[in-house]
């Protein structure tokens, strides 16, 4: 691991700090040139790292994907996953570029921050993400967020601990879309289409700072849902007004373009 | 008689605390370096097999297949019928349910899916042939019958993979540990024997050279197990630390996650885990444990001697909310 990486890096646990180094050099070990670049992103870059909680989320990039070469990598990826929570999603270089339009919120995230550990490819660097992309996925997700809850209401109906529960879930998932769609919204001034441009003014990549930027954004009180024990119902009602105006502006901007 | 046969360094020093205290110094410094030594010794003679390249090693995670060899290592058939158990429940091929009076727990028995280890299909095939309701009791009773039938083969494994410590390399060790013993025994005997002779006192001596025996007789019996075995163990504990925290938070819940948190953690595991709360029965409390490591280290013991993806919101790549939902989740 470079300097510069272990530096972004200094905020996370010793233990964890000494898992991902292991799995960076047991990478280049087992892989060799074939291990184009092991991405760290999620919580463990954005500074919200939860030692108790959090996953460790990693890309492992790679030149050659089959059987054989998938086989190099299973047991230092398998070996992180149970030391120290280590999820790893494997790509292969050459379509990451090409799978942009259809994960166009996942690369968003991780092209927007992430810190390269092992391999000399960079390929989040300048990632080109369509706004129409961005839009159709957004509100694939956030529709689809939006049937889940209905459903998890179902499931604790009559059982506020269980929709308190579903509710904190479905909020830490609608975190990245929320703010992706803030993102389009401030980003979108050359219009619908193109490439999406960094706009300022989008709010730090945690919970709280999301929801009250996308509360202010469509008018919704969000209070409520930072005391989601306390009741309940009075969050779910807030949650469903602040998705439900969600997925109407994710809609109408379809029109506009 | 005895005192002018041995009026040489150290039986002949004054009478009195210098003895005792040389007796001290020296019974601790050949103890200490024997409880050090030992262990290495072991190792050095262990059939160590360097052509092996199964999972049962240092640096490689337990497959399903070799959880129950792990499962035996650690806790002897008991972890293996632990593991059996937690593994069937997690998989649901172990449904517990409500008898007929609406009170009592019964286990019905459902299908095993294709794939499972060998194990767990002669563990299944077990628990089928004993009718559609079953309880907790004979469900236990059948796990321990299934890990005790499994033995043979578990220490096969075990065997190829350089884990057991032949029983000759065992008693090898344990004498040379009670020679040496032996050796401070007789040192302070000796010098007892002088000072009877003599008629001095040697209560403190008797109680000295009775602590000598203790640690002794203790270091002899920590060479049960074998100490690649203890070494791979601990190495394996290590490498699962995360792995074990998460299935008994419930977090991680597959029956592969879950059955080698068992194997490694025993059933103390099994215990916390969730989705298994209301099968308690089916794991109780562990024998007391008698030595650190090595359950299946002694060829003559049978058991107990020792010790959503982050791709986001639901589903992985492409699926809904998957890859495309951006950040991972609970981070």
């Amino acid at each position: 691991m470079t300097e510069a990486a272990r530096a972004s890096l200094s905020a996370l646990p010793k233990e964890t700090h000494a898992v991902l180094d292991e799995l960076a050099s047991a990478l280049e070990r087992a892989a060799g040139p074939n291990l184009a670049a092991l991405v760290v992103h999620g919580s463990a870059v954005r500074g919200d790292f939860e030692p108790a909680r959090s996953d460790v989320d990693v890309v492992v990039v790679l030149h050659d994907s089959s059987l054989e070469r998938l086989d190099e990598v299973a047991e230092p990826l398998l070996l992180a996953r149970n030391a120290g929570r280590v999820e790893a999603m494997i790509l292969r270089l050459d379509e990451i570029a090409r799978s942009a339009d259809v994960f166009p919120v996942f690369y968003a995230d991780i092209a927007e921050r992430h810190v390269v550990v092992a391999g000399s490819a960079r390929p989040f660097d300048g990632l080109e993400i369509e706004k129409r992309h961005l839009r159709l996925r957004l509100e694939q997700e956030l529709r689809e967020h939006k049937i889940r809850m209905k459903r998890a209401a179902v499931d604790a109906s009559g059982q506020p601990r269980a929709l308190a529960g579903a509710l904190e879930r479905k909020l830490r998932q609608v975190r990245s879309p929320l703010r992706a769609l803030l993102k389009l919204k401030g980003g979108s001034s050359g219009g619908p289409v193109g490439p999406l441009r960094d706009p300022s003014g989008i709010p730090e990549d945690r919970l709280e700072p999301v929801l009250r930027a996308a509360g202010a954004a469509y008018g919704v009180n969000v209070d409520a849902l930072f005391h989601i024990r306390r009741d309940p119902g009075a969050a779910h009602a807030v949650f469903r007004k602040l998705l439900d105006a969600a997925v109407e502006d994710v809609d109408r901007m379809e029109d506009a373009a | 008689m005895i005192a002018s046969r041995v009026d040489f360094f150290p039986f002949n020093m004054e009478s009195g605390p210098a003895f005792l205290l040389f007796y001290a110094v020296l019974s601790f410094a050949v103890l200490f370096a024997l409880y050090k030594a030992v262990p290495l010794l072991g190792a050095m003679y262990e059939d160590a097999n360097p052509t092996y390249d199964g999972r049962l090693k240092k640096g490689r995670v337990p497959g399903a297949e070799e959880v129950f060899p792990v499962a035996y290592l650690k806790n002897g058939e008991e972890g293996v019928a632990a593991t059996l158990l937690s593994r069937a429940l997690a998989e649901r091929v172990l449904v517990a349910g409500h008898a007929a009076n609406g009170t009592d727990t019964v286990y019905r028995v459902g299908k095993l899916p294709a794939g499972e280890p060998e194990a767990m299909n002669r563990f299944h095939a077990r628990l089928a042939s004993m009718g559609p309701e079953l309880q907790p009791a004979g469900v236990l009773d059948a796990a321990k019958k299934a890990a005790a039938s499994e033995k043979d083969s578990l220490r096969a494994a075990l065997s190829e993979a350089g884990l057991l410590r032949s029983t000759s390399i065992g008693i090898w060790l344990k004498l040379l540990t009670w020679f040496v013993g032996s050796g401070l025994l007789a040192v302070g005997a000796i010098r007892a024997l002088r000072g009877l002779e003599l008629g001095r006192p040697f209560t403190f001596l008797a109680i000295e050279m009775f602590i000598v025996f203790g640690f002794t007789n203790g270091i002899a019996k920590l060479q049960k197990g074998s100490t690649r075995a203890k070494d791979y163990l601990k190495w394996l504990g290590d490498s699962t630390h995360s792995l074990q925290a998460d299935v008994k938070s419930g977090r991680k819940a597959s029956a592969k996650d879950v059955a080698l948190a068992v194997a490694v953690g025993g059933a103390a595991i099994a215990l916390a885990v969730p989705a298994l709360a209301g099968s308690a029965a089916l794991f109780p409390a562990p024998r007391p444990i008698a030595s650190g490591g090595g359950g299946g280290g002694d060829s003559s013991s049978s058991s107990s001697s020792c010790s959503s993806s982050s791709c986001g919101g639901g589903g992985g790549c492409g699926g809904g909310g998957g890859c495309g939902g951006g950040g991972g989740c609970g981070g």
